[in-house]
Parts: C-alpha cells; sequence; structure tokens
C-alpha cells in the first residue's frame, strides 16, 4: 500500500544507495544478486529483524510479486515463487529489482521514511512524497549505481548490472 | 516470525557455501516454496532429507548433530506410537493433546521434572 512521507529527492537517494552498499560490503559499483543477499540480510547492520519466504503464486493477490510486511517482531518479506524463480534461474532484470525493491522496504522505514496517516495520497502528492516512488527509486540505484554508469549505453547497463531494458533507459533519463 | 533453529542453521550453511535457497530446493529435489515453508517452521523438516543434506554439505560429525538437534528444536508435529500403550498411557495422550496448548510455564515445567525423574 502507498503512503505519503517525509520528502527526498535523487541527491539523497544516492547517498542511501551508497550506504546500503556499504552495509552490505558491496564496492560502489559491482553488481548485486539480490537473490543471494537475501540469505545474507539478518547478519547485516539493521537488518537483524529482516526474514523471507519463498511463497506458492496463489498465496498472494495476482498483480503482488511480492510484498513485505511489518509487525512487531521485523518485517516479512513474501516472495511469489515465479519471481524469485525468474531472479534465480533466468536472471531476469524485473524479478531481481522485484527483489531488491522489498528489501529496500525495511531500509526505507529504517531511514525514517513513516507513513504519514493523517495525510490522504492525492494526484497532487509528488511523486518524492511517495512511499512506494521512493522505494522504487532507491532500488533502482542501488541496482545501477549512478556514478559508474554514467556515460554507458542501456546494453551495457542491462549486461553488467541484470537489470531489464526498461530500468537500464529509465536510467540514463536521470 | 523469524526462522526456526533448522532455518537459521541451512541459512548460515548456504551463505557459507555461497549457495542460495533455489539451489537447496534443487538439491532436495523438492519446490523452493516448499523448502521455504519447512524453514520458517510452516512444515517439519522431512526424515529423508538428512542424508541428503549432511553429503551434499560434507558436514562432519558435530556438524550432522548440531543439524539434527537443530532439526528436533523444529519440530512443528509429533506423533505418538500407541500400538502397544496401554488404556492409561492412552488417555494421559488424549488429555496430554487436548491441554497442550493452554499449558503455561511452570505447569510445563513441573510436568517435565516429573518425567525427567522417571528417567533417572
Amino acid at each position: 500500500m502507498d503512503y505519503e512521507t517525509k520528502p527526498t529527492n535523487r541527491y539523497e537517494l544516492r547517498l542511501y544507495a551508497a550506504l546500503f552498499r556499504s552495509i552490505c560490503g558491496f564496492s560502489q559499483d559491482e553488481p548485486i544478486d539480490p537473490v543471494a543477499l537475501l540469505d545474507r540480510l539478518p547478519e547485516l547492520e539493521g537488518f537483524e529483524d529482516v526474514r523471507y519466504e519463498v511463497v506458492y503464486n496463489d498465496a498472494l493477490p495476482g498483480n503482488v510479486p511480492a510484498q513485505c510486511e511489518k509487525s512487531d517482531d521485523g518485517y516479512l518479506i513474501q516472495i511469489k515463487e515465479s519471481v524469485y524463480k525468474g531472479a534465480y534461474e533466468r536472471k531476469t532484470g524485473g524479478h531481481r529489482m522485484h527483489i531488491i525493491h522489498e528489501i529496500m522496504h525495511p531500509f526505507v522505514d529504517k531511514l525514517g521514511f513513516k507513513p504519514i496517516f493523517s495525510r490522504r495520497l492525492t494526484k497532487e502528492t509528488p511523486v518524492y512524497r511517495r512511499l512506494e516512488w521512493i522505494v522504487m527509486a532507491l532500488a533502482g540505484e542501488v541496482m545501477m549505481p549512478y556514478e559508474s554508469t554514467e556515460g554507458k549505453t542501456a546494453e551495457e547497463i542491462m549486461r553488467i548490472y541484470g537489470v531489464s531494458e526498461r530500468a537500464a533507459k529509465k536510467r540514463l533519463t536521470y | 516470525m523469524g526462522y526456526t533453529k533448522y532455518g537459521e542453521f541451512m541459512r548460515v550453511l548456504r551463505v557459507k557455501e555461497h549457495e542460495v535457497m533455489g539451489d537447496t530446493a534443487k538439491m532436495l529435489g523438492v519446490k523452493i516454496p516448499f523448502v521455504s515453508a519447512v524453514e520458517s517452521g510452516k512444515r517439519n523438516v522431512p526424515e529423508e532429507w538428512v542424508p541428503m543434506i549432511v553429503e551434499h554439505y560434507k558436514l562432519d560429525q558435530e556438524k550432522e548433530a548440531e543439524l539434527l538437534d537443530a532439526i528436533e528444536s523444529s519440530k512443528t508435529q509429533m506423533k505418538l506410537n500407541l500400538v502397544h500403550a496401554s488404556n492409561t498411557q492412552r488417555r494421559l495422550a488424549v488429555q496430554f493433546q487436548r491441554s497442550f496448548e493452554r499449558l503455561d510455564e511452570d505447569t510445563a515445567e513441573a510436568i517435565m521434572k516429573l518425567l525427567n525423574k522417571e528417567d533417572q
């Protein structure tokens, strides 16, 4: 579910992406495998309370490839079997992005992007105040670091970082 | 929420061996959601998995004992063999099953003490 939250911008998101890579022990330009990252989460600083499950496709609604739920015990990421298999067996960029997107949810929450329940999301709410947009944009920044993708073609970005054509082309526009 | 002791054992093993849950599912010949359900405690660990895990990860005796202990601690269901049980034992088993969810910690501790005394 989408919410209005505190505003951010691309500059901040790039700093958060660099912070995330640093927490994971990745360099600022190497490609990330979200599937392998799932098992490492409880060992990473700030992610001790994040768990994941791969669920049968009918366990989540048709339009939900994966989700992250927060409870008193922590965060539970649930990933549909088809999405996990796509990322694991075929290394499909879109599926890999779905997984990193869900990993970003607890990170963004811990960074203080809490839902502002007193305000309703409207068409006028700018994207930089929308939780889902922030998570999506941060996932892109994490998978395709700005500095190291500068000057590269969409094909190169796709090949090096294992993202979809759509994501690579989007990277070139900002 | 969280992983069972078995789930945690397997997670650590995979990280060490640079494997992922998909690899575990392939090795065991089952679907990934089933592996996931077992690791999160929704299903029991199938007995036939033990030798497969021991062989695949080349676990030494100490690690194998750790695996068995993790499996024991992660059990979600237990079976009681009542074939040779007396009527009193059967009544006790049924009563225990009925009362199990309502047992408070103190009563559980007291019963365990009593049963341990019987073993000695």
